[in-house]
């Protein structure tokens, strides 16, 4: 089938063509704390500013932080503090009452913050310093209602699009919450959705690609809800994906998917070719060494295992997101970090390579 | 019977007030007089210009002005370098350790309840023991020995889902079920159970009229604890003859943001002290309370960059009228050398300030409700009577 | 009784109060149209019924994604006992639990203690033999009873001890010096060191023998010598006539009665040799038996029964997007019981002693207020049931079909007085607002009951 791996010419031309090196570490940011860390992180939004905000989920176990709190931290590992909600000034606004699930973020250029919140069926739209500028949304299940949304991406034309996890549908917003256009149906058939999680665009052709989160697929649709293709596979002998939660697109075409039932990245080309998984190598950070040398017994406990190996690994991984330096950023949930690396590369000229149309058969030299 | 209302003699009570989540003792009772302190606490230490001085050694944490006070007043102990042998950093073991004052085996019963069982070895008070918070903490549970759980005086009761004429039939039905029958029932589990409801309701009517009786001058802060000590300061003044209350303050697990968590904690601490013996104080209700505030651990003498992590010897506070305040109790030694693990060694059993409120202030013998003999501190308390 | 392929209801509700969580009767009816044997086949066959899927609690409760809170695998576990097509299973987890009692109190790691729970559904209803053998592997067992530190040359004979006394035979069975040999030959059964949780959080252990440090010798257990490992001493541990009595009163006071019955413990003991230590034909026996069937209304709720019961009848938290399961666990930890941390190896104190004046507000005010509200699912479905039983209602007719439609309860004559004279003369017609809330005042009443805390 060709045809299905291969789109047409007219829409590869826009896609570079690319000598792929693998991905480098880059590092890892954060720690286990509610402060200086990123306890209970789901989601990161790039700021305008430099700061990565990572978004927690709010923890009813603590009793002690149960409003919505972004984690402020960059590239070199230095955390700002908290940015907790506010409105008009009043903290109190935004407790767990008003906003009790957040899950996913984005944002735009303009440091302006997006999140669902899949409990208030809102999404909220809010400054750096946690002011709310906004929030909208209906409940429901109807188009342009929300029920339950979780993934969210902005738009370089303002807009928005949200994935209604319960209602299994993928929908297209102005920045305000008014309802352009949208996709999506319940059940396991191609094209349909089952509890959709992250969705992300294609900068190129603009297809939306959405984590179909229980059908254990990332799908590719046209902005209409036509459907372009299903990744499900990594080919014969690999894991197929297991729960993927999120997906994105980088300024190549290439896809990044977190597999998270498989505690991995999974990056496919445009195409829909596997390429590679990532399963997380991220050694110890200043942060964490310097919270180990306040605890003399478990640096001594460490001297006692022999496979350090599986502190590297990604556990639980719930986003990732790729930046304009082709830095890919996972949020490695569980372990209470970002892992981030950096996809090195060579782009080719058209001359470098040959066109895909005089691809037939495999040759061998 | 416990003495009521209009009695010249008091008897003794004591207020527990624990101190979840692992309170950092260096950072309470501040060593300021030893350099290796700000050696070890690089960023989570306190400037020696922001304490409140004890001595040419010692300070206090800057929030904690009413302990500044209590102490200049001759009424507050500090007990320094607290602890167990083969300490624990789990919270809830260590606290379990505390409660039971067993720190070798898992035991279910509580010290507290076996004061209880003590003071009234027949049962007669419900209300000889209160705990304002979530759940009886095991200090006071006792299998067979009644101890109260209140969430909240005002909401107390039975049957709190319903209100009006529902509820007041409801409680009228209830009572009239479970009240005892004339003959033994044949089924003598629910003859248990009913006996058990007919005192729990004896414990709602008694603790029902209670905040409409009380009044005082002093305005509390909203935050739980200070909810809590106010509720404690109603009971008490209602002379229904408890004798065992409990509260608690949690948020001390100071892993990270530890300098603004802490104070803001110790604060409120502060605060909710203060008022509640100016409280009882205007109720000429002070002098026959004691009140002991603990934790489950100390933490680690290094910092780990903005917070401390687990550690073990703590410290405790004791403070009261009756209270001789002081420094009791050497400050554990911040020497590696002498350090235990990156903790400070404990040097003083907990079990010996038990014994000490257990023997000088109850009068009871304190071998068996602590399992053993501990050393008093002498004249750390003066008794009562 | 009618036909000889319907079991009468009253014992179909026995058995779903005591081999599962309790049933209304609109979900017992249906039952009660099978025969009694069918129906005990079909709790003790668990593999004929999925176990409920637990993807989407963790997908709307991802402030758990990281699983660092016992809490966690707590909440977890209502909502499996809630919603699970297997409950035998879960209550003899339950039961387990409170025999083999360990605790996150001392465990800590709370993917252990998930682990722990998960040998206890895996294994508690299959064989003795595999059980206790997987119980002596278990890494949350193995430091809740300090067996780590159970050396070659320095013994801790912690859980040589347990074993012998609370898991297996009993206090009067066994010598010092068979805990000592016992201790001796779990010399070496230990846990992989975990990575610390700092900075990066927890991390799983896993069993491990060590034979450097394991006591290769002879030794005499129980009158038998050899140079016994813990398998060893596990083999003879199940052959002992006082294990199949442990065994059996295990089950006995768990699904029959607080107080032992010897002449039915014996015979229970019989089909535990016979079955060669299988769980499931003792408890074939057990359901089938006539004192089984004739307990009825004499064990005291646990705190965990009680409030699986009142949910289950209530129908909250079958949706894992809801809210709140959460305070389940609260609610049982006010009662009393807080799964996953029993406060000693000798689990809670059951019976009688699950009713103490705080506990038993507690446990009032929470029945009372989830069967008083008829916006829950299951209150309105129970309401809508009892209506269509009869065009009105007297007083006395409304509390019969109350106690009914709650999974056939009784009441002691002294509350029925009590409630019956609250009420006074009634005539009340279904299908308005009043009847549904005389039905609730009396789902209220009966909940409030000390009866209601028996089952």
């Amino acid at each position: 089938m060709v045809t299905q791996i291969f789109p047409s010419k007219a829409s590869e031309a826009a896609y570079p063509d690319l000598l792929r090196m693998g991905h480098v570490f880059v590092t890892s940011i954060g720690q286990r704390a509610f402060v200086d860390g990123l306890y209970g992180a789901l989601d990161l939004a790039f700021g305008n500013d430099g700061w990565y905000y990572v978004l927690n989920k709010v923890d009813a176990r603590a009793g002690l932080f149960e409003r919505v709190r972004f984690a402020k931290c960059n590239i070199e590992g230095k955390f700002e503090p908290n940015v907790y909600l506010s409105v008009n000034g009043e903290y109190e606004q935004c407790d767990q009452e008003k906003f009790p699930g957040p899950v996913c973020c984005d944002s735009d250029r303009n440091g302006t913050l997006f999140f669902t919140d899949e409990h208030a069926n809102k999404v909220v739209l809010t400054d750096v310093d946690g002011a709310v500028q906004d929030f909208w949304g209906q409940p429901g299940d109807e188009p342009g209602q929300l029920n339950a949304p979780a993934g969210i991406e902005w738009q370089p034309d303002d807009t928005l699009w949200v994935v209604s996890t319960r209602s299994s549908r993928v929908q297209h917003f102005t920045r305000s919450g008014e309802y352009l256009r949208g996709f999506g149906s319940v059940g396991n058939q191609p094209g349909q959705l089952n509890y959709p999680w992250g969705v992300s665009v294609d900068p190129f052709d603009h297809s939306v690609l959405v984590a179909d989160w229980r059908n254990d697929r990332v799908q590719r649709f046209t902005p209409d809800g036509e459907l372009l293709h299903v990744f499900d596979t990594l080919g014969p002998d690999k894991t197929p994906l297991d729960r993927p939660s999120d997906v994105t697109v980088d300024a190549h075409g290439d896809v990044y998917v977190c597999d998270r039932g498989n505690d991995r990245i999974v990056q496919f080309n445009h195409r829909g070719l596997f390429i590679e998984t990532l399963i997380g190598d991220a050694p110890m950070n200043e942060l964490g060494a310097n919270r180990l040398m306040s605890n003399p017994d478990m640096l001594r406990w460490r001297d006692y295992i022999p496979d350090l190996d599986r502190e590297k690994r990604f556990w639980r991984p719930t986003t990732v997101k790729v930046d304009d330096q082709f830095r890919v950023f996972v949020v490695d949930a569980a372990r209470f970090r970002l892992q981030v690396y950096r996809k090195t590369f060579r782009e080719l000229s058209p001359d470098q390579i040959d066109p895909v149309d005089t691809y037939t058969d495999p040759k061998i030299n | 019977m416990t003495p009521t209302n209009g009695n010249t003699i008091k008897d003794p009570v004591i207020v527990v007030l624990q101190l979840s989540g692992g309170n950092d003792f260096m950072n309470t009772v501040v060593p300021y007089g030893e350099p290796l302190y700000y050696d070890f606490r690089k960023t989570v230490g306190i400037p020696e210009t922001d304490l409140l001085h004890l001595d040419s050694q010692y300070g206090l944490h800057p929030a904690l002005t009413s302990f500044k006070e209590i102490y200049d007043q001759g009424n507050l102990a500090i007990i320094a370098g607290v602890g167990y042998p083969n300490p624990d950093r789990s919270h809830f073991r260590s606290m379990d350790i505390w409660h039971t004052a067993e720190p070798t085996n898992v035991i279910p019963e509580g010290w507290l309840g076996r004061i209880i069982r003590e003071l009234d070895p027949q049962k007669q008070n419900v209300c000889t023991g209160i705990s304002f918070g979530q759940g009886l903490p095991r200090a006071m549970y006792l299998s067979g020995t009644p101890a109260l759980s209140v969430r909240d005086l005002e909401s107390y009761g039975l049957l709190t889902s319903m209100s009006g004429r529902r509820q007041r039939r409801a409680i009228n039905v209830f009572t009239r079920m479970y009240a005892p029958e004339e003959f033994a029932e044949a089924n003598m589990t629910l003859g248990h159970i009913g006996q058990t409801g007919v005192d729990a309701l004896a414990g709602v009517d008694m603790l029902k009229p209670v905040p409409a009786q009380y009044s005082s001058s002093v305005e509390y802060a909203d935050d739980q604890l200070a909810q809590s000590l106010r509720g404690i300061a109603q009971v008490h003044t209602a002379n229904i003859g408890t004798r065992v209350f409990y509260a608690e303050l949690g948020g001390f697990d100071t892993h990270g943001a530890q300098m603004g968590t802490q104070t803001g904690l110790l604060r409120q601490l502060s605060r909710a002290v203060s008022d509640f013996f100016a409280d009882l104080r205007e109720h000429n209700a002070s002098e026959e309370v004691v009140m002991l505030v603990f934790t489950e651990f100390g933490r680690r003498v290094r910092d780990n960059g903005n917070g401390t992590d687990h550690g073990s010897g703590g410290g405790a506070f004791l403070i009261g009228e009756r209270v001789n305040g002081g420094m009791y109790a050497e400050y554990p030694s911040l020497d590696p050398a002498n350090q235990l693990s990156g903790d400070l060694h404990y040097n003083n059993d907990f079990r010996s300030i038990y014994s000490t409120i257990i023997d000088d202030w109850f009068h009871m013998q304190p071998e068996p409700i602590v399992n053993g003999s501990f050393e008093r501190f002498q004249g750390m308390i003066s008794p009562l009577n | 009784m009618t036909t000889s392929t319907r079991t009468d209801i009253d014992l179909v509700a026995h058995l779903m109060r005591r081999a599962a969580f309790g049933l209304p009767a609109w979900q017992l009816e249906p039952l009660a149209e099978l025969r009694y044997e069918d129906l005990v086949e079909d709790l003790l066959h668990v593999e004929r019924h999925e176990r409920p899927e637990e993807d989407l609690l963790a997908r709307f409760h991802l402030e758990h994604a990281n699983e660092e809170d016992y809490w966690w695998t707590n909440k977890k576990w209502f909502y499996r006992m809630i919603n699970t097509r297997r409950p035998l299973e879960e209550k003899v987890a339950l039961m387990w639990h409170n025999r083999f009692a360990t605790a996150a109190s001392k465990v800590t790691n709370p993917l252990m203690m998930r682990n722990h729970l998960e040998m206890l559904r895996d294994k508690g209803l299959g064989n003795f033999h595999v059980l206790l053998a997987e119980l002596s592997r278990d890494p949350a067992m193995i430091y809740w009873l300090d067996q780590q530190t159970n050396h070659h040359g320095a013994i801790n004979e912690n859980y040589g001890r347990e074993l012998l006394e609370l898991f297996s035979m009993g206090r009067g069975n066994y010598t010092e010096d068979d805990v000592q040999a016992a201790a001796h030959a779990f010399t070496g059964w230990t846990i992989k060191q975990t990575i610390p949780r700092y900075p990066n959080g927890w991390y799983e252990s896993g069993y491990v023998f060590r034979p450097d440090d394991h006591a290769y010798a002879e030794k005499s257990f129980l009158g038998e010598s050899g140079n016994f490992n813990g398998s060893d001493v596990v083999d003879i541990v199940v052959q002992q006539p006082a294990t199949a009595r442990y065994v059996a009163a295990t089950l006995y006071g768990y699904f029959v009665a607080d107080d032992p019955d010897d002449e039915a413990i014996d015979a229970l003991a019989r089909v535990y040799f016979d079955s060669g230590y299988e769980l499931t034909e003792m408890l074939r026996a057990l359901f089938n038996s006539h004192y089984f069937k004739n307990a009825r209304f004499n064990r005291v709720r646990s705190p965990v029964e009680l409030v699986v019961n009142t949910i289950t009848l209530n129908g909250q938290h079958r949706d894992p997007y809801e809210f709140g399961i959460r305070y389940l666990v609260n609610a049982s930890q006010a009662m009393g019981q807080e799964p996953l941390n029993p406060p000693t190896v000798e689990g809670w104190h059951s019976g009688r002693e699950w009713i103490d004046s705080s506990f038993l507000i507690e446990r009032v005010n929470f029945a009372v207020e989830r069967l008083g509200d008829d916006g829950h699912p299951g209150v309105r479905n129970m309401i809508d049931h009892v209506g269509e039983m009869r065009p009105s209602f007297t007083a006395e007719q409304l509390l019969d079909a109350c106690l009914y439609e709650l999974g056939c309860w009784k009441l002691e004559d002294k509350s029925r007085r009590v409630i019956l004279d609250d009420a006074g003369e009634i005539n009340a017609t279904p299908g308005n607002e009043s009847f549904d809330k005389a039905v609730t005042r009396m789902f209220e009443y009966v909940a409030s009951s000390r009866e209601f805390q028996m089952a």
